[in-house]
């Protein structure tokens, strides 16, 4: 098998959990080898995923507050199911399609709504990056602001109230967060 | 101590001794008074890409004070499939900008058949990888004439097609390539604990006279002992003695501290740095 192949048949089996299970499934009568490469594998495939949940729990660091451990196994079922993004924003992407997945997965929830205002308000200066943007005005039903602080103080986020609220966002210079926002209640 | 044998090819490189990764949480601190603690930076070229102009400005103003040298994490030159052109391109803006001494990749890919990884990928230690590795080098340096240095990476799986030792496979590769060694040494170390493999024997059989800088970081463990690279711990006394060896016979320019997570105060990366600069000045690496 030359270096091409290899690389592919590695690189698909790390991504998919399937494609690892129909190739180590069956038996091997070299057991030592075969035990070898599934773990090594399957090892690999994981350091991915917990690579990827790294970077978008950095960026979601406030749902994942609100969400405590369930953001992670969140993580977990939606990574398993999900094709890996790619390119430069491939984490920003991530975190994107992530959120909508989440939004889709607990719109039965109590959380839901709470939960939808949160990850719109922590993604816009992801969206912001991306589109290039300086100026972002966003409406919600409820207070980001407000959220937050009920998270903080570890009360659930369901007791946030209906509070149209406006929030921009804006681009500043130097410093260590270069997209500032404010909120307003309307 | 031993007599160094510098490559000539690097010799025009300046010493620019103790260094950081530059990551978003140092920011302040750099530009302040405490940014005198480091002498110069790496930055992840990957995060200046397609960014918006607040960040390219944030690039200029840390070039005003700091050489930097661009660390590509994404152009897979150990991809038999070849490079990424786009990347390349975007690449080469960065440089552009930076205007560094040299810059710096893995000896890894991170691509194949359509997929990536989202990160590095070991390469088998074979004659045909280093046939790729150089090949792809040779593709960047028509378009990026500076002095290139690759970094050794850490593997959990030892890919199929083996047919000589990392040691050999790295001074293979980096002179096939005509490049210089990244060396980390936090990979180095972690590979021979969980490939039970000696780190003087390596070094000895491994391209020292081409060290061009080091990286180091702390690691940590799970359960079972086996160690993890994940950039988020201080720096390990072993990592310490490491450096030390390697220094005593490695003619590097510099070090650079890669934190990626869990950041300490500004200080504590400030005293990492300059225990480094002090093991380099031991042996007589910068001033």
């Amino acid at each position: 098998m030359g270096l091409k192949s290899i690389q592919e048949e590695f690189v698909k089996l790390s991504l998919d959990e399937e494609a690892r299970e129909k190739v180590f499934g069956s038996p091997s009568t070299d057991l030592n080898n075969f035990d070898h490469l599934k773990l090594g594998l399957k090892r690999h495939a994981y350091s991915l995923i917990r690579k990827r949940l790294g970077v978008v729990k950095s960026i979601l660091r406030n749902t994942k507050a609100a969400m405590g451990d369930s953001f992670e196994d969140e993580f977990l079922k939606y990574a398993s199911l999900s094709e890996v993004p790619s390119g430069i924003d491939r984490h920003r992407k991530d975190s994107i399609q992530f959120a909508e997945w989440l939004i889709k997965t607990k719109k039965d929830s109590k959380k839901s709504k709470a939960l939808k205002v949160l990850l719109s308000h922590e993604l816009q200066p992801v969206h912001m990056w991306m589109s290039k943007k300086k100026l972002s005005i966003k409406f919600y039903s409820r207070s980001p602001h407000q959220i937050m602080s009920l998270s903080r103080d570890s009360i659930p986020i369901t007791k946030a109230r209906i509070s149209p609220t406006a929030v921009i966002w804006w681009e500043t210079n130097g410093g260590q967060s270069c997209y500032q926002w404010r909120s307003y209640s309307l | 101590m031993t007599e160094v044998i510098n490559c000539d090819k690097f010799k025009n490189i300046p010493s620019l001794a103790s260094g950081i990764g530059y990551r978003e949480p140092w920011a302040k601190g750099l530009l302040s008074e405490a940014g005198n603690g480091i002498d110069f930076l790496e930055i992840t070229a990957d995060h200046f890409m397609d960014s918006p102009k607040w960040k390219i400005d944030q690039l200029k103003e840390l070039s005003q004070r700091f050489t930097l040298i661009p660390h590509g994490l994404d152009l897979s030159l150990g991809s038999a499939e070849g490079i990424d052109q786009k990347y390349l391109e975007k690449l080469i803006s960065i440089i552009e900008i930076v205007d560094p001494p040299y810059w710096s990749e893995h000896l890894a890919f991170t691509k194949a058949g359509g997929l990536e990884l989202g990160h590095l990928a070991p390469l088998p230690f074979s004659n045909e990888a280093v046939d790729v590795v150089a090949k792809n080098v040779q593709k960047v340096r028509e378009l990026i004439s500076l002095p290139l240095i690759l970094e050794n990476i850490t593997y959990g799986i030892n890919m199929p097609g083996h047919e000589m030792s990392e040691a050999k496979f790295i001074g293979e590769s980096l002179e096939a390539a005509d490049c210089g060694w990244l060396l980390d040494v936090t990979n180095l170390h972690v590979n021979s604990v969980n490939h039970s493999f000696d780190v003087s024997e390596f070094l000895d059989e491994a391209p020292t006279e081409r060290v061009v800088q080091l990286h180091y970081v702390g690691f940590s463990s799970n359960k079972k002992g086996y160690l993890i690279d994940d950039h988020g711990s201080p720096v390990n006394d072993e990592i310490w003695q490491l450096m030390d060896k390697v220094l005593a016979v490695c003619p590097a320019k510099g070090t650079i501290l890669e934190r990626d997570s869990k950041f300490p105060l500004f200080s504590e990366i400030i005293d990492e740095a300059e225990r480094a600069r002090s093991i380099g000045k031991k042996y007589k690496r910068w001033d």
